[in-house]
Protein backbone atom coordinates (compact mmCIF):
# COMPACT_ATOMS: atom_id res chain seq x y z
CA UNK A 1 0.00 0.00 0.00
CA UNK A 2 1.41 3.27 -1.09
CA UNK A 3 1.79 6.02 1.28
CA UNK A 4 -1.14 8.21 -0.18
CA UNK A 5 -2.90 5.26 -0.26
CA UNK A 6 -2.72 4.97 4.01
CA UNK A 7 -2.99 8.72 4.30
CA UNK A 8 -6.29 8.20 1.90
CA UNK A 9 -7.19 5.48 4.39
CA UNK A 10 -5.84 7.16 7.42
CA UNK A 11 -8.68 10.51 6.71
CA UNK A 12 -11.41 8.00 6.20
CA UNK A 13 -10.72 6.75 9.59
CA UNK A 14 -10.74 9.76 11.10
CA UNK A 15 -13.93 11.21 9.38
CA UNK A 16 -15.62 8.03 10.24
CA UNK A 17 -14.70 8.01 13.87
CA UNK A 18 -16.92 11.66 13.61
CA UNK A 19 -20.00 9.48 12.67
CA UNK A 20 -19.74 8.08 16.62
CA UNK A 21 -19.77 11.87 17.46
CA UNK A 22 -23.36 13.06 18.14
CA UNK A 23 -24.61 12.35 21.77
CA UNK A 24 -28.00 13.00 22.92
CA UNK A 25 -28.28 15.86 25.10
CA UNK A 26 -30.07 15.23 28.42
CA UNK A 27 -32.95 17.19 27.97
CA UNK A 28 -33.35 14.96 24.26
CA UNK A 29 -32.47 12.04 26.83
CA UNK A 30 -34.84 12.38 29.24
CA UNK A 31 -37.91 13.47 26.50
CA UNK A 32 -36.87 9.89 24.87
CA UNK A 33 -37.11 7.52 27.70
CA UNK A 34 -40.23 9.50 29.36
CA UNK A 35 -41.76 8.56 25.29
CA UNK A 36 -41.10 5.31 25.74
CA UNK A 37 -42.19 4.58 28.93
CA UNK A 38 -45.21 6.37 28.06
CA UNK A 39 -45.56 3.80 24.55
CA UNK A 40 -44.89 0.71 26.56
CA UNK A 41 -47.72 1.59 29.52
CA UNK A 42 -50.28 1.92 26.58
CA UNK A 43 -48.94 0.53 23.55
CA UNK A 44 -50.46 0.92 20.26
CA UNK A 45 -52.24 -1.48 18.15
CA UNK A 46 -49.17 -3.20 16.15
CA UNK A 47 -50.87 -2.81 12.57
CA UNK A 48 -51.27 -6.16 11.03
CA UNK A 49 -48.63 -8.25 9.41
CA UNK A 50 -47.59 -7.22 6.08
CA UNK A 51 -48.52 -11.21 4.99
CA UNK A 52 -52.58 -10.28 7.11
CA UNK A 53 -52.94 -7.18 5.39
CA UNK A 54 -52.10 -8.47 1.89
CA UNK A 55 -54.42 -11.32 2.73
CA UNK A 56 -57.47 -9.22 3.51
CA UNK A 57 -56.56 -6.73 0.54
CA UNK A 58 -56.78 -10.06 -1.55
CA UNK A 59 -60.22 -11.21 0.05
CA UNK A 60 -61.23 -7.45 -0.31
CA UNK A 61 -60.31 -7.25 -4.50
CA UNK A 62 -61.79 -10.95 -4.74
CA UNK A 63 -65.13 -10.11 -2.75
CA UNK A 64 -65.33 -7.22 -5.26
CA UNK A 65 -64.57 -8.86 -8.34
CA UNK A 66 -67.40 -11.91 -7.39
CA UNK A 67 -69.77 -9.28 -6.53
CA UNK A 68 -69.01 -7.14 -10.05
CA UNK A 69 -69.27 -10.50 -12.62
CA UNK A 70 -72.32 -11.34 -10.57
CA UNK A 71 -74.07 -8.23 -10.98
CA UNK A 72 -73.00 -8.13 -14.73
CA UNK A 73 -74.33 -11.22 -15.43
CA UNK A 74 -77.80 -9.89 -13.64
CA UNK A 75 -77.71 -6.93 -15.80
CA UNK A 76 -76.89 -9.06 -18.86
CA UNK A 77 -79.29 -9.09 -21.77
CA UNK A 78 -79.99 -11.50 -24.90
CA UNK A 79 -76.81 -10.26 -27.34
CA UNK A 80 -74.10 -9.99 -24.48
CA UNK A 81 -71.44 -12.24 -24.33
CA UNK A 82 -72.14 -13.55 -20.50
CA UNK A 83 -76.07 -14.00 -20.57
CA UNK A 84 -75.40 -17.67 -21.93
CA UNK A 85 -73.42 -18.25 -18.78
CA UNK A 86 -76.47 -16.18 -17.05
CA UNK A 87 -78.57 -18.93 -18.57
CA UNK A 88 -76.77 -21.56 -17.44
CA UNK A 89 -76.49 -20.31 -13.41
CA UNK A 90 -80.17 -19.52 -13.99
CA UNK A 91 -80.90 -23.31 -14.97
CA UNK A 92 -78.57 -24.69 -12.19
CA UNK A 93 -79.76 -22.40 -9.71
CA UNK A 94 -83.55 -23.72 -10.66
CA UNK A 95 -82.99 -27.52 -10.34
CA UNK A 96 -81.00 -26.80 -6.99
CA UNK A 97 -84.12 -24.79 -5.92
CA UNK A 98 -86.00 -26.99 -3.15
CA UNK A 99 -89.45 -28.45 -3.91
CA UNK A 100 -91.45 -25.87 -1.57
CA UNK A 101 -89.02 -22.65 -3.52
CA UNK A 102 -89.79 -23.62 -6.98
CA UNK A 103 -92.57 -21.58 -7.55
CA UNK A 104 -90.60 -18.22 -6.03
CA UNK A 105 -87.59 -18.99 -7.93
CA UNK A 106 -90.07 -19.47 -11.47
CA UNK A 107 -91.41 -15.90 -10.80
CA UNK A 108 -88.20 -14.52 -9.98
CA UNK A 109 -86.70 -15.86 -13.43
CA UNK A 110 -90.44 -14.63 -15.31
CA UNK A 111 -89.33 -11.31 -13.60
CA UNK A 112 -85.82 -11.33 -14.86
CA UNK A 113 -87.67 -12.25 -18.38
CA UNK A 114 -89.74 -9.00 -18.36
CA UNK A 115 -86.35 -6.75 -16.79
CA UNK A 116 -84.44 -8.05 -19.83
CA UNK A 117 -86.90 -7.22 -22.31
CA UNK A 118 -87.03 -3.58 -20.88
CA UNK A 119 -83.12 -3.43 -21.05
CA UNK A 120 -83.33 -4.44 -24.58
CA UNK A 121 -86.28 -2.00 -25.73
CA UNK A 122 -84.06 0.84 -23.75
CA UNK A 123 -81.07 -0.03 -25.83
CA UNK A 124 -82.95 0.28 -28.74
CA UNK A 125 -82.46 -3.27 -29.77
CA UNK A 126 -84.16 -6.01 -31.21
CA UNK A 127 -86.43 -8.34 -28.97
CA UNK A 128 -85.68 -12.00 -29.57
CA UNK A 129 -88.59 -14.07 -30.44
CA UNK A 130 -87.41 -16.85 -28.30
CA UNK A 131 -88.24 -14.30 -24.82
CA UNK A 132 -91.40 -12.68 -26.29
CA UNK A 133 -92.49 -16.42 -26.42
CA UNK A 134 -91.06 -17.05 -23.19
CA UNK A 135 -92.75 -14.28 -21.44
CA UNK A 136 -96.21 -15.40 -22.80
CA UNK A 137 -95.69 -19.12 -21.82
CA UNK A 138 -94.82 -17.61 -18.74
CA UNK A 139 -98.14 -15.59 -17.79
CA UNK A 140 -100.32 -18.93 -19.14
CA UNK A 141 -98.52 -21.50 -17.42
CA UNK A 142 -99.53 -18.75 -13.78
CA UNK A 143 -103.15 -18.47 -15.65
CA UNK A 144 -103.56 -22.25 -15.88
CA UNK A 145 -102.96 -22.71 -11.75
CA UNK A 146 -103.02 -19.19 -10.41
CA UNK A 147 -103.23 -20.84 -6.94
CA UNK A 148 -100.23 -22.69 -6.78
CA UNK A 149 -98.55 -19.51 -7.68
CA UNK A 150 -99.38 -17.80 -4.44
CA UNK A 151 -101.79 -14.96 -5.36
CA UNK A 152 -100.47 -11.16 -5.56
CA UNK A 153 -96.89 -12.19 -6.23
CA UNK A 154 -97.99 -13.93 -9.04
CA UNK A 155 -100.52 -11.36 -10.55
CA UNK A 156 -97.22 -8.69 -9.55
CA UNK A 157 -95.36 -11.26 -11.90
CA UNK A 158 -97.96 -11.43 -14.95
CA UNK A 159 -98.31 -7.63 -14.63
CA UNK A 160 -94.68 -7.41 -15.44
CA UNK A 161 -95.04 -9.66 -18.45
CA UNK A 162 -97.51 -7.25 -19.56
CA UNK A 163 -95.95 -4.33 -19.20
CA UNK A 164 -92.54 -5.90 -20.96
CA UNK A 165 -94.60 -7.27 -23.74
CA UNK A 166 -96.21 -3.45 -24.08
CA UNK A 167 -93.04 -2.02 -24.60
CA UNK A 168 -91.68 -4.95 -27.11
CA UNK A 169 -95.14 -4.36 -28.98
CA UNK A 170 -94.51 -0.60 -28.78
CA UNK A 171 -91.08 -1.00 -30.18
CA UNK A 172 -92.35 -3.49 -32.84
CA UNK A 173 -95.81 -2.78 -34.07
CA UNK A 174 -96.08 -4.69 -36.82
CA UNK A 175 -94.47 -8.31 -35.24
CA UNK A 176 -97.80 -10.05 -35.39
CA UNK A 177 -96.15 -12.48 -32.95
CA UNK A 178 -95.30 -10.15 -30.05
CA UNK A 179 -99.06 -8.64 -30.27
CA UNK A 180 -100.15 -11.99 -30.06
CA UNK A 181 -98.06 -12.72 -27.06
CA UNK A 182 -99.09 -9.25 -25.65
CA UNK A 183 -102.98 -10.11 -26.06
CA UNK A 184 -102.49 -14.09 -24.44
CA UNK A 185 -100.45 -12.36 -21.23
CA UNK A 186 -103.36 -10.03 -20.92
CA UNK A 187 -105.60 -12.73 -21.15
CA UNK A 188 -103.54 -14.53 -18.61
CA UNK A 189 -103.83 -11.95 -16.11
CA UNK A 190 -107.13 -11.05 -16.35
CA UNK A 191 -107.54 -14.83 -15.22
CA UNK A 192 -105.20 -14.50 -12.83
CA UNK A 193 -106.43 -11.47 -11.22
CA UNK A 194 -109.96 -13.36 -11.06
CA UNK A 195 -108.99 -16.10 -9.47
CA UNK A 196 -107.03 -14.18 -6.65
CA UNK A 197 -110.29 -12.22 -6.51
CA UNK A 198 -112.11 -15.56 -5.66
CA UNK A 199 -109.94 -17.05 -3.63
CA UNK B 1 -21.50 2.02 22.12
CA UNK B 2 -21.97 3.22 25.64
CA UNK B 3 -19.40 2.93 28.93
CA UNK B 4 -16.56 0.40 28.58
CA UNK B 5 -18.58 -2.34 30.89
CA UNK B 6 -18.17 -6.32 30.39
CA UNK B 7 -20.03 -8.66 28.76
CA UNK B 8 -20.85 -10.30 32.44
CA UNK B 9 -22.02 -7.38 33.66
CA UNK B 10 -24.06 -6.52 30.95
CA UNK B 11 -25.71 -9.99 31.26
CA UNK B 12 -26.42 -9.41 35.17
CA UNK B 13 -28.23 -5.99 33.94
CA UNK B 14 -30.20 -7.46 31.36
CA UNK B 15 -31.16 -10.42 33.62
CA UNK B 16 -32.45 -7.72 35.89
CA UNK B 17 -34.34 -5.90 33.29
CA UNK B 18 -35.74 -9.08 32.68
CA UNK B 19 -37.31 -9.35 36.06
CA UNK B 20 -38.65 -5.89 35.67
CA UNK B 21 -36.18 -4.07 37.41
CA UNK B 22 -36.42 -0.45 36.64
CA UNK B 23 -32.94 0.85 37.70
CA UNK B 24 -31.55 -1.88 35.22
CA UNK B 25 -33.84 -1.42 32.66
CA UNK B 26 -32.36 2.55 32.51
CA UNK B 27 -29.10 1.77 32.60
CA UNK B 28 -29.50 -0.85 29.20
CA UNK B 29 -31.02 2.63 27.88
CA UNK B 30 -27.90 4.85 28.76
CA UNK B 31 -25.72 2.38 27.24
CA UNK B 32 -27.97 2.41 23.94
CA UNK B 33 -29.76 5.45 23.74
CA UNK B 34 -26.81 7.61 21.87
CA UNK B 35 -26.14 4.44 19.19
CA UNK B 36 -29.80 4.12 18.86
CA UNK B 37 -30.03 7.70 18.17
CA UNK B 38 -27.35 8.24 16.00
CA UNK B 39 -28.25 5.13 13.83
CA UNK B 40 -32.26 6.67 13.32
CA UNK B 41 -30.31 10.47 12.65
CA UNK B 42 -28.08 8.99 10.02
CA UNK B 43 -30.83 7.11 8.26
CA UNK B 44 -33.30 9.71 8.17
CA UNK B 45 -31.45 13.10 8.81
CA UNK B 46 -33.67 14.86 11.06
CA UNK B 47 -33.31 14.65 14.88
CA UNK B 48 -37.48 14.90 15.76
CA UNK B 49 -37.87 11.65 13.76
CA UNK B 50 -34.94 10.20 14.98
CA UNK B 51 -36.00 10.95 18.71
CA UNK B 52 -39.68 9.78 18.09
CA UNK B 53 -38.19 6.46 16.28
CA UNK B 54 -35.54 6.14 19.25
CA UNK B 55 -38.27 6.04 21.91
CA UNK B 56 -41.06 3.58 19.60
CA UNK B 57 -37.65 1.12 20.01
CA UNK B 58 -37.06 1.56 23.72
CA UNK B 59 -40.43 1.43 24.40
CA UNK B 60 -40.39 -1.85 22.82
CA UNK B 61 -37.56 -3.08 24.70
CA UNK B 62 -39.40 -2.53 27.54
CA UNK B 63 -42.25 -4.19 26.42
CA UNK B 64 -40.34 -7.20 24.89
CA UNK B 65 -37.72 -7.64 27.48
CA UNK B 66 -39.34 -10.21 29.26
CA UNK B 67 -38.87 -12.43 26.08
CA UNK B 68 -35.60 -12.14 25.03
CA UNK B 69 -33.17 -14.80 25.60
CA UNK B 70 -29.35 -14.87 24.67
CA UNK B 71 -29.29 -17.61 22.43
CA UNK B 72 -26.42 -16.29 20.28
CA UNK B 73 -28.24 -13.05 19.63
CA UNK B 74 -26.13 -10.48 21.94
CA UNK B 75 -28.58 -7.40 23.39
CA UNK B 76 -26.95 -5.21 21.07
CA UNK B 77 -28.02 -6.82 18.19
CA UNK B 78 -31.30 -7.64 19.69
CA UNK B 79 -32.17 -4.01 19.80
CA UNK B 80 -30.75 -3.09 16.47
CA UNK B 81 -33.18 -5.22 15.04
CA UNK B 82 -35.93 -3.60 16.46
CA UNK B 83 -34.71 -0.22 15.21
CA UNK B 84 -34.35 -1.24 11.75
CA UNK B 85 -37.73 -2.91 11.45
CA UNK B 86 -39.51 0.28 13.18
CA UNK B 87 -37.44 2.34 10.79
CA UNK B 88 -39.01 0.22 8.09
CA UNK B 89 -42.74 0.79 9.30
CA UNK B 90 -41.64 4.57 9.44
CA UNK B 91 -40.70 4.41 5.58
CA UNK B 92 -43.87 2.34 4.98
CA UNK B 93 -45.99 4.07 7.07
CA UNK B 94 -45.29 7.82 5.80
CA UNK B 95 -44.88 6.04 2.20
CA UNK B 96 -41.58 7.16 2.03
CA UNK B 97 -38.13 5.52 0.63
CA UNK B 98 -34.96 6.19 2.46
CA UNK B 99 -33.27 8.97 0.67
CA UNK B 100 -30.16 8.82 -1.57
CA UNK B 101 -28.64 11.67 -0.06
CA UNK B 102 -30.00 12.45 3.65
CA UNK B 103 -31.45 16.34 3.89
CA UNK B 104 -29.05 17.09 6.67
CA UNK B 105 -30.41 20.22 8.34
CA UNK B 106 -27.89 22.65 9.65
CA UNK B 107 -28.50 21.60 12.84
CA UNK B 108 -28.01 17.77 12.15
CA UNK B 109 -24.72 18.83 10.67
CA UNK B 110 -23.88 20.48 13.46
CA UNK B 111 -24.36 17.57 16.00
CA UNK B 112 -22.32 15.44 13.53
CA UNK B 113 -19.46 17.92 13.42
CA UNK B 114 -19.78 18.70 17.13
CA UNK B 115 -18.29 22.22 18.05
CA UNK B 116 -15.52 20.41 20.20
CA UNK B 117 -14.62 19.65 16.39
CA UNK B 118 -12.94 22.50 15.13
CA UNK B 119 -9.87 22.46 18.08
CA UNK B 120 -10.46 18.68 18.93
CA UNK B 121 -7.27 16.71 17.72
CA UNK B 122 -7.23 14.49 15.49
CA UNK B 123 -11.21 14.77 14.75
CA UNK B 124 -12.46 15.86 11.38
CA UNK B 125 -12.64 19.21 10.22
CA UNK B 126 -16.17 20.40 8.98
CA UNK B 127 -15.36 20.20 5.40
CA UNK B 128 -14.42 16.81 5.74
CA UNK B 129 -17.07 15.52 7.85
CA UNK B 130 -19.51 17.49 5.20
CA UNK B 131 -17.92 15.57 2.48
CA UNK B 132 -18.19 12.26 4.24
CA UNK B 133 -22.12 12.46 4.77
CA UNK B 134 -22.23 13.83 0.82
CA UNK B 135 -20.11 10.46 0.03
CA UNK B 136 -22.34 7.64 1.88
CA UNK B 137 -25.41 9.57 -0.30
CA UNK B 138 -23.74 7.26 -3.35
CA UNK B 139 -23.33 4.25 -1.30
CA UNK B 140 -25.82 1.30 -1.67
CA UNK B 141 -28.56 1.14 1.07
CA UNK B 142 -27.04 -1.72 2.47
CA UNK B 143 -23.25 -0.49 2.18
CA UNK B 144 -24.66 3.03 3.74
CA UNK B 145 -26.43 0.77 6.53
CA UNK B 146 -23.09 -1.66 7.56
CA UNK B 147 -21.12 1.73 7.71
CA UNK B 148 -23.89 3.14 10.34
CA UNK B 149 -24.00 0.23 12.31
CA UNK B 150 -19.87 -0.20 12.46
CA UNK B 151 -19.32 3.75 12.82
CA UNK B 152 -22.32 5.24 13.90
CA UNK B 153 -23.81 2.54 16.06
CA UNK B 154 -20.42 1.03 17.00
CA UNK B 155 -21.03 -2.93 16.49
CA UNK B 156 -18.81 -5.31 15.17
CA UNK B 157 -19.20 -7.31 11.91
CA UNK B 158 -20.51 -10.66 13.53
CA UNK B 159 -23.08 -8.48 15.57
CA UNK B 160 -24.45 -6.73 12.05
CA UNK B 161 -24.37 -10.02 10.64
CA UNK B 162 -27.24 -10.93 13.09
CA UNK B 163 -29.04 -8.08 12.37
CA UNK B 164 -28.85 -8.10 8.30
CA UNK B 165 -29.30 -11.61 8.47
CA UNK B 166 -26.49 -12.51 6.97
CA UNK B 167 -22.66 -13.87 8.11
CA UNK B 168 -19.90 -12.15 9.37
CA UNK B 169 -17.45 -13.09 6.88
CA UNK B 170 -20.16 -11.59 3.90
CA UNK B 171 -20.41 -8.30 5.91
CA UNK B 172 -16.39 -8.36 6.28
CA UNK B 173 -16.19 -8.31 2.56
CA UNK B 174 -19.09 -6.02 1.94
CA UNK B 175 -18.00 -3.31 4.52
CA UNK B 176 -14.41 -3.39 2.87
CA UNK B 177 -15.77 -2.56 -0.42
CA UNK B 178 -18.27 -0.06 0.78
CA UNK B 179 -15.16 1.65 2.77
CA UNK B 180 -12.79 1.21 -0.49
CA UNK B 181 -15.77 2.72 -2.48
CA UNK B 182 -16.27 5.76 -0.25
CA UNK B 183 -12.52 6.11 0.09
CA UNK B 184 -12.16 6.39 -4.24
CA UNK B 185 -15.28 8.47 -3.58
CA UNK B 186 -14.02 10.94 -1.07
CA UNK B 187 -10.72 10.99 -3.42
CA UNK B 188 -12.59 12.20 -6.07
CA UNK B 189 -14.56 14.85 -4.18
CA UNK B 190 -11.00 16.01 -3.22
CA UNK B 191 -9.88 16.22 -6.74
CA UNK B 192 -13.26 17.90 -8.06
CA UNK B 193 -12.89 20.70 -5.01
CA UNK B 194 -8.64 20.58 -6.21
CA UNK B 195 -9.75 21.39 -9.73
CA UNK B 196 -12.18 23.95 -9.14
CA UNK B 197 -9.87 26.18 -6.24
CA UNK B 198 -7.04 25.93 -9.30
CA UNK B 199 -9.59 27.34 -11.15
CA UNK B 200 -10.65 30.06 -9.88
CA UNK B 201 -6.61 30.53 -8.49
Amino acid sequence: MSVQNMDEWRKLATALQGLDRPRVSEAARARIWQAALAQAASPRRSAPAPFFRALARGIVIGVLLIAGAFWILWRSAPGDALYPVARELEARGRTLAPAGQQSFVELQVLNRRAAEVQRLVQRDAEVPQELIAELARGANKIAAEPEAWGGPSAVATVERQVSALQLAAATQPANRQTIGALEMAVAALNDVQRATTDQ
Amino acid sequence: MGPPTGADNEAEVIRRARSGDQAALGQLYERYVDAVYRYMLYRTGSRETAEDLSAEVFAQMLTAIARYEDKGLPFGAWLFRIARARLVDYWRQSRRREEQFLPLSDEVEASFVGAESAEGEGMASRGDSRALLQALGYLSQAERELILLRFAAGLNNQEIALIVNSNSKAVKSMMYRALRKLREILERQEQFYRSQDEGRG
